[in-house]
């Protein structure tokens, strides 16, 4: 028993993500690293990182907070939960806001990048580390020259597409209603986010965050 | 014999010394006596240095006082260049005060918040020793458009220490040819930068992906570059119909660069290839493969703490110094500019 145990861990840890797993994690193949069912369609959840740093999913028509990036304007930090899906070797995430619901219908922000996944107690994987801003598309919302609307207040439609290390692909979208989510630089983001908006009209003063909230 | 050897080995020390006693360097043109022209002093980039600069000029009065256009650029840069790009002045934020005057050195030079509403107007990578000049007769009938008094910087960037060498000295020249042409089209330019990048230990070849819209499409792309250090291997860019989430196909991609030290600026001839629909854009992909950071800049243990997510992975960050951060940037030339102001997207 002991020495299954062992084995397990190693080959968790060969893949480079077994090491906060907890012993209950899901299904895990080794290291094919699958979490779920390889005959089952991949599951997906759309889960935001927001301005204090909690981690919440996203059901439809829900507000999605509007957040000052360290490279400036306005994101929204949009990851993955998800089953059925390979997790040995990062997972490629690509992350858009669209200007409707019609596949005819403009995107406003697209972010594509690498996640790590690791099984988490509930049979889902989740980030390796959920609370780093690279875990998430950074997708770029504001300033924008795509939209017909303004950003803030209106619905959107937010799609994550995910391909895994099996190539395997999923993809899921809800609607959403993104708003100013900082207090301190509100003013300056509804005028960035504003329709309309061009890179350099005069905007209030947008401060940096603060040391506290999103890392 | 003896003389060949002798010429041989002058040749070596020269290079080896970094003497320039030989090396004329770039030069302004004499045959510009219409238009604009800015050059640097030449300045020393000593050895395990990474120097940024930052010029200032204002665009002087050739119109009497009226607007006038500008058909060729004249970028040169002596070797050992990491890159020299030129932007116009927006929003003054801790770059180009008044107390900074004409020019700054490295600090503030280096903050790209700094400069995050400037438009582009040139830029070039050209490090070699061979040409050094990215000159360029803009496409027939297409011209940029400058104000008199506009406020513009020239930012020149060397390196000096192990991935890129100054064998010389640093030197930026600019020159500007005045157009004859009375009403042209006119010349536009993209800056896109994916400034969200990690590349760490744990996940060591990461590919990026970003998006850039023109707003008003149907656009012709005139020619592009792009930018990463020495962790990059691919820089893709492709033309992309503003609405789909998935990768252009192969057939869409128009420029590839896999050397990060002298990465090509590819100038598009045909334009009838380069059109851009309306509401499309451009699809840009930065592939990396992380390296152990050398020792003389501090290893894992300098990027740590630079790290502000303070992951301990080793990551490489987005960042201006060549050797111990990343960029993942396009530089685009397209027309006709049909908004108020240049396009860039971050």
């Amino acid at each position: 028993m002991q020495t299954r145990a062992l084995i397990i861990t190693l080959l968790l840890a060969a893949c480079g993500n077994g090491g906060s797993t907890p012993a209950d994690a899901g299904v895990i193949d080794a290291c094919n690293g699958f979490v779920g069912d390889p005959t089952q369609l991949m599951d997906l959840e759309v889960v935001i990182l927001d301005e204090e740093g909690n981690i919440t999913t996203v059901a439809a028509n829900d507000p999605v907070p509007l957040i000052r990036p360290p490279q400036g304007g306005r994101v929204i930090f949009a990851g993955i939960r998800a089953r059925h899906i390979n997790t040995c070797g990062p997972v490629q995430i690509i992350g858009s806001l669209r200007d409707g619901t019609q596949p005819s219908d403009r995107i406003v922000g697209l972010d594509g990048r690498p996640v790590n996944l690791v099984a988490s107690s509930d049979g889902w994987a989740e980030s390796e580390e959920p609370m780093q801003l690279s875990s998430y598309t950074n997708v770029p919302v504001c300033p924008n020259a795509a939209s017909s609307r303004d950003i803030y207040g209106e619905l959107y439609q937010l799609t994550l597409g995910v391909l895994d290390s099996g190539n395997r692909r999923g993809s899921v979208s809800v609607m959403v209603r993104p708003f100013c989510a900082e207090p301190f630089n509100e003013a300056a983001c509804r005028c960035i986010c504003k329709q309309g908006y061009v890179l350099g009209d005069p905007c209030p003063v947008d401060p940096p965050a603060p040391d506290a909230g999103v890392p | 014999m003896f003389q060949r050897f002798g010429a041989i080995l002058l040749l070596v020390g020269v290079v080896a010394c970094g003497d320039d006693d030989d090396f004329t360097g770039v030069t302004l043109d004499p045959a510009n006596t219409t238009g604009v022209k800015f050059e640097t002093q030449t300045f020393e980039v000593p050895q395990g240095a990474e120097i940024q600069d930052c010029y200032f000029f204002n665009m002087p009065d050739l119109a009497n006082g009226q607007d006038y256009w500008v058909d060729r650029v004249r970028l040169g840069s002596n070797p050992g260049s990491h890159h020299a790009n030129v932007f116009r002045v927006k929003t003054i934020v801790a770059l180009g005060t008044p107390e900074q005057g004409d020019f700054v050195h490295d600090g503030e030079c280096f903050k790209s918040g700094n400069w995050a509403d400037w438009p582009l107007v040139t830029n070039n990578q050209d490090s070699s020793q061979d040409s050094g000049y990215f000159d360029w007769t803009l496409p027939s009938g297409v011209a940029y458009r400058f104000s008199p008094g506009e406020r513009i910087m020239v930012q020149t960037h060397y390196v000096n220490a192990t991935t890129q060498t100054t064998p010389f000295k640093g030197k930026v020249v600019l020159d500007l040819y005045r157009s004859t042409m009375t009403s042209p089209i006119e010349m536009g330019t993209l800056f896109a930068t994916q400034q969200s990048i990690r590349i760490c230990r744990s996940n060591p070849t990461p590919s990026y992906h970003g998006t850039c819209s023109f707003s008003s499409g149907d656009v012709t792309i005139a020619a592009a570059n792009g930018h990463f250090h020495s962790r990059g291997t691919q820089f893709d860019i492709f033309k992309w119909d503003g609405v789909s989430v998935e990768q252009p196909p192969e057939g869409e991609r128009f420029y590839r660069s896999v050397k990060w030290d002298d990465p090509p600026m590819t100038i598009y001839q045909d334009p009838s290839s380069m059109q851009v629909g309306e509401h499309g854009g451009i699809w840009w992909t930065c592939d990396y493969d992380w390296y152990e950071p050398l020792a003389e800049f501090g290893g894992c243990a300098a990027l740590d703490a630079a790290d502000k997510q303070q992951a301990g992975d080793c990551c490489y960050t987005f960042g201006p110094k060549v050797e111990t951060s990343e960029h993942c940037n396009v530089f685009l030339y397209y027309y006709p500019k049909k908004d108020r102001t240049d396009i860039t997207c971050f």
